[in-house]
């Protein structure tokens, strides 16, 4: 459990580390500068792991339906956008404002599958981050 | 400045990566989470040298910074290459996927805070006031409300 523990919240800081760095190249060199180094230097290391650990799964990639593989294309857009807004909103807004979005588009999607009293729980939850979105909007320093 | 442009691509991103995450994890389950985050950035570096052959005045850099980088901005790609293995180790845990999420989300923000507080990494020292702990203690509550009462499929 413990072990559990430490990792995910090393998950979250390398999380932090990774958009503060790529938010660092994109302040001096431009957003889809920082996103292709970010990609090109995340598919680099990658590449060595796998090779290493002999993890390269060719004859499974067919399982995935098609659009699995979209998820590159978001990303690149992702990331651009994220090293735009760290520069100019500072790490906490940007990371507050990122998880936010993500919040509420995983109620609205996953809406459907839920039960109605968990949904009136996500949804007293989306009810604090837009509290707090709006709290932050309105004392601005 | 109210920076409610910047706000409101920060939440735009957020939405980008419910459709990213539900992607990557779907090309995860038919192959391995490294397998998936490898494709992903192969994928991701040709969409960005596409991007940067066409449109590379969309989001430009700060006028007002220097146009070098110091070299620890390049590594970025290794601590987001590296989330997708500690991240589903922590997934493989008992903790499991809301434990996982609940604490990932506990570790984002500390470490943001105290990044923006000093100043580290080059970027604006912003000093942290009880509205930014307001906004984020309500931000945070929520969060966990929606990751707790995920429906499990």
């Amino acid at each position: 459990m413990s072990t559990g523990i430490i990792l995910a919240i090393v998950s979250g800081i390398l999380i932090s580390l990774n958009r503060i760095a790529n938010g660092r190249v994109g302040l001096a060199l431009g957003a889809f500068k920082a996103s292709y180094w970010n990609h090109l230097v995340g598919l680099v290391f990658l590449s060595v792991l796998l090779l290493v650990m002999q993890g390269f799964v060719w004859e499974h990639a067919s399982h995935a339906p098609w659009y699995a593989y979209l998820g590159g294309v978001l990303g690149t857009f992702f990331v651009a956008i994220n090293s735009y807004v760290i520069p100019r909103l500072g790490v906490t807004k940007t990371a507050l404002a990122v998880i936010s979005g993500q919040m509420g588009m995983g109620v609205l999607l996953h809406a459907e599958q839920q039960s109605l009293p968990h949904l009136l729980l996500q949804c007293l939850g989306v009810a604090f981050i837009l509290a707090g979105i709006i709290w932050a909007q309105r004392h601005k320093t | 400045m109210k920076q409610s442009r910047e706000v409101l691509l920060a939440l735009l991103a957020g939405m980008l990566l419910v459709g990213i995450v539900s992607f990557n994890s779907q090309l995860a389950k038919a192959t391995t989470p490294l397998f998936a985050s490898w494709v992903a950035h192969g994928v991701g570096t040709l969409v960005s040298i596409l991007f940067l052959l066409g449109f590379l005045h969309f989001f430009p850099p700060l006028k007002t910074s220097t146009k070098t980088v110091p070299w620890w901005g390049y590594a970025g790609g290794l601590a987001g290459a590296m989330t997708v293995a500690v991240a589903s180790m922590a997934v493989n845990s008992p903790l499991g996927l809301a434990g996982t999420l609940a604490l990932s989300l506990v570790g984002q923000i500390s470490f943001s805070l105290v990044s923006d507080q000093f100043g580290w990494f080059g970027l604006l020292k912003r000093k942290l006031t009880i509205h930014d702990f307001i906004s984020i203690s309500l931000v945070v509550t929520g969060s966990l409300f929606i990751i707790y009462f995920q429906a499990r499929s």
